[in-house]
């Protein structure tokens, strides 16, 4: 393998680790802080395409290029999208971003949207029925995407016109950039929204707000019995982590694919990302990330696994790999580390400065991540020393 | 006469052919100590979880504060100053007990999903609730474990953390289910004193039940006795003791 192949393989890797960070964080919203097994996840990312797709297609051409816009599955679609709109967005990079920035928006609010009705009507059961319900619901609009053609078009791929980027690019070097700089700057900016995520739900989290998610979580009984309600506070946990699912979807289909197809939203991807929670660690929102870089990696190498067996030896079942490292990565999980490579924390509010304060307590999990790193390795060095 | 702050009306809870609570009526005067005691199976718990709202009565009113709270909702109660302990305790368990009890703190302005993204709206609070959770966790003694994980600690301080929780809530009225059970003597009696205290220093108002009565009795101003799903006796303590009835259903089971 060469440089260039290389570097590729890793921007690769780290943009689908990327986007699979965002997912796991808005998974962990709900399955490790509310305690909801979200199994219609892909849906609510599907809800960001759709949105990116309606939007590229038909309003976006009005709104951003002052062109009429071209409705999917209709006779004239092909010639007007190919031959007008999509050279009309690559002559105008603003056009683009308007069209991605709009998708993020209305694609997240309508999914958290849908992520209120979907809940709602089970939302008192037993957590394993409302995760079936999510399942059903995933499936329900996995099928309107497929029939319902003025959205994405039915069942073919549709290209999307993706933020410019080279635009950015050209700015820095001048003149017309590398290929890989372009996608450098696109992976960038991926890791740059996980950063906003984690940011976002790191502050929502380390409130009252957080902890009364995790009072309900561990005990709905004792939480009704003081104060919580937790029908609202489960549907605000759906709504939270919808509509980040909505705007990862918006992220997937426009920054990461640049096109959408119903069939990019099956359940293995709930599954998977379900996977990369349990693994990174349920509840703690870094943990998110780290399960969502551990599952790109098994997932790319996978892939590339695959392709090699089938393509030198024939082989067609290489593709199908990753499931089992990730029915195995499950497993091993939940039987020898159910916390997950990083454990969840107690709720971190301003509450613990007072109890420091008074108790004269420090508890290990308060104090800041470099006194303990520091404390590792003074306890390491001092370990070696007593063995010289 | 003080006023009662407590109202239960011929109420009945029946699961099919099982008749759990039975045409129960009784009051729970303000600033009082109730008991309620009565054998194994005999449907106290399944009465406490009428009145705060786990279940709806099949049957009769509840009336708190002079509001009718028949059949609303479990935190509906607990917002109008009434919470309840569980016999088994339930901890939020992956909390600290410092956090299980200060997350059982009212109308926490934080707990709004877009306030708690403005810190200054609700840090004051927090603050104050921090405090007043420490003085609830040194009132009960569970100061040393305060920092630990609620899964961790032993199945008395679990009790005293259901005291802390109750306590913290800053309800009137606050019903115990054997808030003393599975402890030893010594401790128990600490924990009837300290109920004590409460009700002369902060004015609040306890329905109990305990097996434990060489405890209890020490205790309580006024004791109902149910068996088989309703109250067969009632009365100041030493009255209830002599009742015949009561010492028939105590010896005969
Ligand atoms: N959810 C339920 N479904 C069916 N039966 C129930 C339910 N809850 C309680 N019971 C029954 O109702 C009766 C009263 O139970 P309850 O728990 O109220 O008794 P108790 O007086 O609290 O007893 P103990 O002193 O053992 O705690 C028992 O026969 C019990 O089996
Ligand atoms: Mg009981």
């Amino acid at each position: 393998m060469d440089l260039s192949s290389l570097l590729e393989f890793i921007l690769q890797y780290l943009a689908v680790a990327g986007v699979y960070s965002l997912l796991a964080i808005s998974m962990n919203v709900e399955y490790g802080w509310a305690g909801i097994p979200n199994f219609g996840k892909a849906a609510f990312m599907a809800v960001g395409g759709a949105v990116a797709a309606v939007i590229a297609t038909q309003i976006g051409p009005m709104l951003f290029l002052g062109i009429e816009g071209a409705v999917p599955g209709t006779l004239e679609f092909f010639g007007r999208y190919n031959g007008e709109i999509l050279p009309a967005y690559s002559q105008n990079p603003l056009a683009t971003w308007g069209v991605f920035i709009l998708s993020a928006i209305v694609g997240g609010a309508i999914a958290a949207l849908l992520g209120v009705l979907f809940t709602y009507p089970a939302v008192r059961l037993r957590e394993d029925y409302l995760a079936i319900a999510l399942l059903m619901s995933a499936q329900l609009i996995w099928i309107v995407l497929r029939t319902v053609k003025p959205i994405m078009g039915g069942t073919m791929s549709l290209i999307l016109p993706s933020p410019d980027f080279k635009c950015i690019a050209a700015a820095i070097v001048g003149g017309t950039p590398p290929k890989i700089l372009v996608e450098a700057i696109r992976t960038g900016f991926i890791w740059l929204l996980v950063l906003g995520y984690l940011l976002y739900v790191e502050k929502l989290m380390g409130s009252p707000f957080g902890r009364k998610l995790r009072i309900v979580r561990d005990d709905e009984v004792a939480a009704e019995a003081y104060g919580k309600n937790v029908v609202r506070a489960r549907l605000e946990a759906m709504v939270v982590g919808s509509f980040l699912a909505g705007v990862a979807g918006a992220v997937y289909a426009l920054i990461h694919l640049r096109s959408v197809n119903p069939d990019n939203y099956l359940p293995d991807i709930t599954f998977m990302v379900l996977t990369m929670v349990l693994v990174g660690g349920v509840g703690n929102n870094i943990g998110s990330v780290v399960g969502g870089m551990v599952i790109a990696l098994v997932d790319r190498l996978g892939y590339m696994i695959g392709t090699t067996l089938a393509m030198s030896y024939g082989v067609s079942w290489g593709g199908y790999l990753n499931y089992l490292v990730y029915g195995v990565a499950i497993i091993l999980a939940i039987f020898f580390r159910p916390q997950g490579l990083i454990p969840e924390k107690p709720v971190k509010t301003p509450a613990w400065k007072v109890y420091v304060e008074l108790t004269g307590r420090r508890p290990s999990f308060i104090q800041p991540i470099w006194t303990r790193i520091k404390r590792g390795v003074g306890r390491v060095r001092s370990r070696a020393q007593e063995s010289a | 006469m003080p006023k009662n702050l407590l109202e239960v009306q011929n109420v009945y809870k029946y699961f099919g052919g099982i008749r759990a609570v039975d045409g129960v009526s009784l009051t729970v005067p303000e600033n009082s100590i109730v008991g309620l005691i009565g054998p194994n199976g005999s449907g106290k718990t399944t009465l406490f979880n009428v009145i705060s709202g786990y279940y709806k009565p099949d049957r009769g009113r509840i009336i708190f504060d002079g509001k009718d709270i028949t059949g609303l909702k479990p935190h509906e109660i607990y917002r109008l100053g009434l919470v309840r302990t569980f016999q088994n305790p339930r901890m939020w368990k992956s909390l600290t007990v410092f956090e299980n009890v200060i997350g059982a703190a009212r109308d926490q302005k934080g707990e709004s999903m877009v306030k708690a993204l403005f810190k200054r709206l609700w840090r004051k609070q927090e603050e104050d609730y921090a405090r007043q959770a420490l003085h609830w966790i040194d009132f009960t003694g569970l100061d040393p474990v305060s920092h630990m994980l609620s899964s961790s600690i032993s199945g008395g301080q679990m009790k005293l953390t259901e005291l802390a929780r109750a306590l913290m809530s800053n309800a009137k009225l606050i019903l115990l289910d054997e808030p003393a059970a599975g402890v030893n003597p010594t401790l128990a009696r600490k924990i009837f004193d300290g109920i004590e205290r409460l009700r002369r220093e902060y004015k609040l108002t306890f329905f109990i039940i305990e097996h434990r009565l060489e405890v209890l009795f020490d205790y309580v101003d006024y004791v109902y006795v149910m068996h088989r799903g309703r109250i067969v006796a009632e009365g100041r303590p030493q009255e209830v003791a002599e009742n015949p009835i009561v010492v028939d259903i105590y010896l005969g089971g």
